[in-house]
């Protein structure tokens, strides 16, 4: 199942509270913090394995025992979720799966009795209409339809249309798809993000290639011809060069939105005879260029660096090439792997369901998903009843928590989930009879994600 | 570097290929029946995504597989037909409106034909790899290329030279090219004009559903192409005269040619390109190359 | 069936005129509803829009394919103005905009004008497209395909922090205001000495000609006319949408004006007005019922175009025609 190297974290945290809960056993006229909130921290955080964080110890004080407030009753009425993500269109790949993962997620949520006892109702809406439809949609789900929550968007500049819109109507935003990192660029109380962004990954997939392929010299690449596109792609080869200067771009193509002939760009990518080929398309752009790419004998030329390749192992089964280097984004689906409770819950079920394992969209959706429900559980638990909007979204800034792909921190700052991007190369599974990662690696949060409000670019160069 | 030439103008060659394919459906209904077809992208876009289905029907039946290229052919048929329910019912009383009204209408197929392939097809992308794969590719200049692609370039010219040899020496080309040239005065040589305009109808929509036949084993399809379609097709139009084909051919392999290079030396441009070889045509020689001036 | 240089002159004054603008004035008071306010701005932006887009097509006789260039150009440069060079207020901005939207409008049009039908719409429609890619491509100005947010601009020197209040209150009046104005002054100029010129163009440009009138400058007026009043729809909507794009230049976009004015009516003055409200509205339901919706406007384009040619309005001031038995009536 591949190398988790966070793996020992996972039983750090449980060996941890053991020796807490001896500590309090033994010395019992000693308060101790609660070092919840630290253990949060050190599973994004840490590095190497085995690392102790420090625990603070008080001079002995009174013993003062918390009291939560006496609960009260929590509303009857079912707990709106709207989700919006291309039903239709080019890119109703994308959809189609996450689709799949909310209804699961709402599902089997709501078998386990909902949120604090509530019921959830989930409405799916489409996001391939014109943008200021979605924008005027998304003002009616939050002045008409009064949701409780809107989860989705796939489209980074539907994202930055909707964004202010949230604010204007106080309702709670948690994007799990789009990875502009301009969504984050300004403060917003009530948007929140909790996937990787295009200043972070990147930089991960450049320094997992410098790992993998020390030597590499020729570069070209293959573009969505956007703002993903292009971000992207300048903040690969930005630090791509910040390592090695000497590596030369062959060959560049720019393709446009929804391109379905990719004959010419790959027959001018192999005249350039690369190295490694740089790709960041995604849903069906991506499943046909891959399935073009092979007819060309492309991947016995050269190497395949795409940070989304994971998107297109469904869909292409078993004739998907090896050894290419990719990343599913963000959270990939063996991680954090076996022992790991929610990881095994939600694919498991999600297996029992849908006969194959979940793609990366599944787990962003799952890890925004967690990320409502465990602030609205928390938030009650300190309040001791149900919390308003306003409350939860002040929950959500700065909430360490877990979730099928691991765990998540969201920044107070700028409310950017600081998660650490998953990298492999890519292997056939008979189990399954389509790819996956195998020898992958979590590359820490720290050494990919800007400062708040900072430019990626800008930020490579203070290197 | 120059290696790689054939490998790019035989690209361009394909991009052509469908491209003359495409237009001329929307072309030989312009100039017989001086309609604008709107609607024409959704024949391409029915074309293919009949080609999907007929294409996975018949690997599934288990006869032989290198008859699987009948299906295409089997899917542009079936477009036409589709074509055949639209022109009598809905086409026919508008002929003597206002230009446009035509375009309106047409326009609203576009969009209930949109919805339609929405409806049964779904709203996903579907795919037919089975007659792409099956051929292999060969090297050229040191690229692989596939066969498949040469199949397309191949088809497009032998459509050419049939359509060319139909209009100038079979007796119902001659006869559709009167229609186009003077509608009345055909009438009243006893021909059933009417008949005629359904028969121009039905075979534009062919050809633009065996363009799309061919397409999408290489590619794939998806809704919302309709428009893109239609758009590539006015440009060749509008390039190579309205209602004339070997400007619709020479048209689209200039077109084909320039995009295939321009994205080698350009690749910023690919966007606008095919707009400002219209602009400048329209600005020159607004006829079109082949075409004549009203 | 009905004859082609139909046009039709007013009968009931101004009468629903002013009846509509005090019942569009009355909906903040009586609903508050900011969503309301909303709908109904972007359907007086829309009709302006419209109207600016039938200036050429139901009055002139020419079918534009790429009049969001100029709706955008007007939109994008609120934005960029007000993003680049920090100015606050709407009032110069509104300015700025409807000024670069005209400069676009008379440099294509200068262009586009000398060809005729189908050429003349694929020309702006090709121009349209250029300017789409523009757009895209200098995405370090433009934003590209994310698009440039708007922010809450100055009215007469009023600052305001509450998005929702602004739209219901002091800039949906704004917007009313605007509109009243251009309707007034639309309405001059189309029953002008001008306004026959341009219709006696669509009727018959070639005979116009001999009359010793020149068409040509007469279209490139109307077109520069257009061109304004879609500026003036752009500047509006930049603030009220909050966040424009490169789909507001798209040719897809292009093809909503042609939409309202077919179901109001393009020989109706009143018909884009009133087509841009059943537009809005219609659209804005459907859409929240099913993701089938272009089927549904498919189907309503097909049957007017089959059965209601001069759309809702123009078909009322027909029937209205019979009933009074005067040959041209219009509402």
């Amino acid at each position: 199942m591949g190398t988790y190297k966070h793996w020992r974290e996972v039983k750090f945290l449980s060996e941890e509270k053991k020796e807490v809960s001896r500590r309090k056993f033994l010395a019992t006229s000693i308060g101790t913090l609660v070092v919840g909130a630290v253990a949060g921290y050190a599973g994004g955080y840490a590095t190497a394995p085995g690392k102790v964080v420090e625990k603070v110890v008080e001079k002995p004080v009174e013993k003062v025992v918390y009291k939560p407030p006496p609960k009260r009753p929590v509303p009857k009425e079912p707990i709106k979720l709207a989700y919006r993500d291309h039903l239709s269109g080019a890119l109703a790949v994308r959809g189609e799966w996450t689709k799949r993962a909310m209804e699961l997620l709402v599902e089997e949520t709501n078998k386990e009795g909902g949120i604090l006892g509530r019921e959830i109702s989930l409405t799916f809406h489409d996001e391939a209409i014109p943008v200021e439809e979605c924008v005027a949609d998304f003002r009616r789900l939050g002045l008409e339809a009064k949701v409780d929550v809107i989860i989705g968007t796939t489209s980074s500049g539907v994202a930055l249309a909707q964004a202010p819109v949230a604010d204007e109507i106080k309702t709670i935003y948690i994007i799990p798809h789009a990875a502009s990192y301009k969504v984050v660029m300004e403060p917003h109380k009530y948007v929140f993000r909790t996937n990787g962004h295009t200043g972070a990954v990147p930089i991960a997939m450049a320094l997992y290639v410098l790992k993998k392929m020390p030597d590499v010299k020729r570069v070209a690449h293959i573009d969505m011809d956007y703002a993903w596109g292009r971000d992207n792609w300048n903040v690969f080869i930005a630090t791509l060069k910040k390592y090695k200067p000497d590596v030369e771009v062959v060959a560049e193509v720019w393709e446009k939105v929804g391109e379905v002939d990719h004959s010419t760009a790959i027959t001018k990518v192999l005249a350039a005879k690369p190295d490694i080929v740089f790709n960041s398309h995604w849903g069906g752009q991506l499943v046909s260029l891959v399935r073009q790419a092979i007819e060309y004998k492309f991947f016995e030329y050269t190497t395949f660096v795409c940070t989304v390749i994971e998107e297109a192992f469904p869909e292409i089964g078993p004739d998907f090439p090896e050894g290419q280097l990719g990343a599913p984004w963000t959270f990939y689906w063996e991680y954090p792997g076996y022992r790991w409770n929610l990881n095994r819950w939600f694919v498991k079920k999600f297996i029992e369901k849908y006969g194959v394992p979940p793609n990366y969209p599944c787990m962003q959706c799952a890890a925004a998903f967690f990320a409502y429900k465990t602030a609205v559980e928390k938030a009650y638990e300190v309040l001791g009843e149900y919390p308003t909007k306003e409350q939860i979204a002040e929950t959500l800034a700065g909430l360490a928590y877990a979730h099928p792909g691991g765990m998540n921190r969201i920044r107070r700052e700028d409310h950017q989930a600081l998660a650490p991007p998953t990298v492999g190369v890519t292997k056939i599974d008979p189990k399954w009879n389509m790819a996956v990662l195998h020898d992958f690696e979590v590359i820490s949060a720290e050494l990919v994600y800007p400062p708040p409000f900072t430019e990626p670019l800008e930020w490579i160069k203070t290197w | 570097m120059f290696e790689a030439y054939p490998a790019y103008i035989l690209n361009g060659l394909l991009y052509a290929s469908l491209l003359f394919l495409l237009s001329s459906g929307l072309n030989v209904v312009l100039g017989v029946l001086k309609i604008l077809n709107l609607a024409h992208g959704s024949f391409y876009v029915l074309g293919a995504y009949l080609t999907t289905s007929f294409v996975a029907l018949f690997v599934a039946t288990g006869l032989p597989i290198y008859l699987v290229y009948t299906q295409i052919l089997v899917a542009a048929a079936v477009a036409g037909i589709i074509g055949f329910l639209f022109e009598p019912t809905l086409l026919r009383p508008i002929y003597k409106r206002e230009e446009s009204y035509q375009l309106l209408l047409t326009f609203g197929i576009l969009l209930v034909l949109s919805d339609v392939t929405k409806i049964v097809w779904g709203l996903g992308a579907k795919v037919a790899p089975e007659p792409f794969k099956l051929l292999g590719s060969f090297t050229i200049g040191g690229i692989p290329f596939p066969y498949y692609n040469l199949l397309v370039i191949a088809v497009g010219f032998v459509v050419f030279l049939m359509l060319w040899f139909f209009f100038a020496k079979t007796r119902t080309g001659k006869i559709i090219r009167a229609t186009a040239t003077n509608r009345e005065v055909t009438t009243s040589l006893g021909v059933n004009v009417p008949r005629i305009f359904t028969l121009v109808f039905v075979f534009g929509c062919f050809l633009g559903g065996l363009a799309g036949a061919l397409a999408v084993p290489m590619q794939s399809i998806f809704p919302g192409l309709a428009m893109e379609m239609l758009i590539l097709s006015f440009v060749i139009v509008v390039i190579g005269g309205m209602g004339s084909l070997e400007g619709a051919f020479i048209g689209s392999i200039i077109v084909g040619i320039a995009r295939s290079f321009g994205i080698v030396y350009f690749p910023e441009i690919e966007l606008a390109i095919l707009f400002i070889i219209m602009i400048i045509v329209l600005l020159v020689r607004p006829q079109g190359l082949f075409g004549r001036r009203e | 069936m009905f004859p082609k240089s139909f046009h039709i002159k007013p009968i009931l004054g101004l009468l629903p005129y002013i009846i509509g603008i005090v019942a569009l004035g009355l909906i903040p008071p009586l609903t508050g509803s900011t969503y309301l306010a909303y709908l109904v701005g972007l359907a007086i932006v829309l009709a302006i829009f419209a109207m600016g887009f039938n200036l050429l097509f139901g009055y002139t006789g020419l079918l534009s394919f790429g009049h969001a260039a100029y709706f955008g150009a007007g939109c994008y440069a609120f934005a960029m103005l007000m993003k680049y060079y920090h100015i606050q207020s709407f009032e110069l901005l509104f300015l700025g905009s409807v000024i670069i939207a005209t400069l676009t409008a008379a440099v294509i049009g200068y262009v586009c004008v000398r060809y005729i039908k189908i050429y003349f719409s694929l020309l702006t429609l090709a121009f349209g497209q250029v300017e789409y890619a523009l757009v895209v491509k200098l995405y370090n100005i433009t934003g590209g395909t994310d698009g440039i947010r708007v922010m809450m601009p100055t009215l007469l020197g009023f600052t305001f922090k509450d998005k929702g209040f602004f739209v219901t209150w002091p800039f949906y009046y704004y917007i009313l205001a605007i509109f009243t104005i251009c309707v007034i002054v639309l309405w001059i100029i189309l029953n002008s000495h001008f306004g026959k010129i341009l219709q006696a163009i669509r009727d018959n440009d070639v005979r116009v000609n001999f009359l010793g009138v020149s068409e040509r400058r007469y279209k490139w007026y109307a077109f520069i006319l257009s061109g304004v009043f879609c500026g003036v729809a752009g500047a509006l909507f930049a603030p009220l949408n909050g966040h424009i794009g490169p789909e507001h230049v798209y040719w897809g976009f292009s093809a909503t004006p042609l939409f309202i004015a077919l179901i109001g009516g393009h020989r109706v003055f009143l018909g884009p007005i009133i087509g841009s409200f059943i537009y809005v509205l219609v659209r804005h339901y459907v859409t929240a019922f099913t993701i089938y919706w272009e089927l549904f406007f498919g189907a309503i384009v097909i049957l007017f175009t089959l059965l209601f040619p001069y759309g809702v309005c123009g078909g009322i001031s027909l029937w209205l025609a019979r009933r009074m038995k005067s040959a041209k009536t219009s509402l």
